[in-house]
């Protein structure tokens, strides 16, 4: 092989990548990120692309454990969800984001509470805390409902922090496009080597 | 373009892996030890070229350069394209490696395509005509490709006009852009070190 022409090409390609990688590390893309979380009775759903972008209108299918389909939902403009939880069993949250992008996340029947209303038995619920409220005295039930309340008003923020760690931490590093360049000139080194040891034995 | 694991039918995975493994033997038989670090470092910009994302359209779509690939590579894309999805799936959780087969031959069919497409009207004695068809290959390559997903989804989703108008709608700047950069890397090549084309090697 010609050792200069090779040699420019390589610095042809390399610049390329070099260039890329300039621009890559200010937006990556391509893949879809879920996370979902239990609120009080309702599923809270963030879903976005690698790059930091969100999900937008995507569709949303709960499955449970034997995988019969349990709820639909679709993301809103910013990538979020809140669906009513259908119920208390282990739960698998499909995102499918079109053109073939889908991601899965799997909620704990424990990360449920206990007494999580359904979605058909709060209004009814809302009707009889009114009826209630008007005496001046606080059910236990509704004390509970208030601190629950609170708490999560507490939580979200933190919650919202996790989310974003986690999509955070989901995108590639540069350890990792380093790694897969170095791979790939190391398979090249490998084909050489073989190459060259038929060469000297022939 | 990667699509991910758990979407497609068991029958478009298993196609998809077959004729990727074909295209893959034919690209390893075709490749002489002249063309390995060629196909190497391209394989290297193909693994990166997928983290430059277009902002630009509906969705999230990136880069393919399947086009500027495959008129450099021929057949040996193919076995370019496997390594640089096979790293990006394990380290960036592109795509997935049941899928591997299937998003390999959607990238890797349509720069054969062009490779040929590039080589058959051999204009390379009109510098001017030769950039406008790298142009159009590198536009067409990733209009097939975007084709090809929508084929390949349409047994799981929607049918096929409504998945494929999707898909190319989404991936018109990346059309554009690839287009714009095929012409201007190839007529670099050109100039420089016109040997790279893979066509050219024949020729000389």
């Amino acid at each position: 092989m010609n050792k200069n022409k090779f040699y420019s090409f390589f610095t042809i390609l390399l610049l390329i990548v070099v260039l890329s990688f300039c621009f890559s590390t200010a937006v990556l893309a391509h893949r879809v990120i879920l996370y979902a979380y239990v609120e009080g009775s309702n599923l809270e759903i963030e879903a976005g692309f690698s790059d930091g972008s969100p999900a937008r209108l995507a569709k949303l299918e709960i499955y449970d454990k034997q995988d019969n389909l349990l709820a639909t939902g679709e993301t809103n403009e910013a990538g979020l969800a809140e669906v009513a939880i259908p119920a208390r069993t282990d739960l698998k949250i499909i995102l499918k984001a079109g053109m073939g992008h889908q991601a899965e996340y799997q909620i704990n029947e424990s990360e449920i509470a206990k007494d999580f209303k359904q979605p058909a038995d709060q209004t009814l619920d809302n009707q009889n805390s009114a009826v209630i409220g008007s005496s001046n005295e606080l059910s236990k039930a509704e004390l509970r409902e208030i601190v629950a309340e609170e708490v999560s008003r507490e939580v979200k923020p933190l919650r919202k922090q996790i989310a974003k760690l986690i999509t955070e931490q989901e995108k590639p590093g540069i350890s990792e496009i380093l790694g897969g360049i170095g791979y790939i000139i190391g398979l090249m080194g490998v084909a050489l080597y073989f190459i060259s040891r038929k060469r000297s034995e022939s | 373009m990667h699509i991910s694991e758990g979407v497609l039918a068991a029958p478009v995975l298993i196609t998809g892996a077959a004729v990727t493994a074909a295209g893959v033997a034919i690209g390893l038989k075709k490749m002489d030890e002249a063309d390995i670090p060629k196909t190497a470092l391209v394989a290297a910009v193909l693994f990166v070229a997928s983290l430059i994302h277009v902002p630009l359209g509906p969705t999230s779509v990136h880069l393919i350069l399947n086009g500027l690939a495959g008129i450099l590579l021929g057949w040996e894309v193919f076995p370019a394209f496997l390594v640089a999805l096979f790293l990006q799936s394990i380290l960036f959780q592109f795509g997935g490696l049941t899928t591997l087969g299937v998003n390999t031959l959607n990238v890797g069919l349509p720069a054969v395509l062009v490779y040929y497409l590039f080589n058959f009207l051999q204009l390379r004695k009109n510098s001017f005509l030769e950039t406008v068809l790298a142009f159009a290959s590198g536009g067409l390559a990733v209009f097939l490709t975007a084709l090809m997903v929508a084929a390949s989804l349409m047994f799981t989703d929607q049918s096929f006009q409504e998945i494929a108008k999707i898909t190319i709608l989404a991936h018109l700047p990346v059309i554009i852009i690839e287009a714009v950069i095929t012409a201007v890397i190839i007529s670099f090549i050109k100039k420089v070190k016109p040997e790279v084309l893979a066509g050219g090697e024949n020729n000389e």
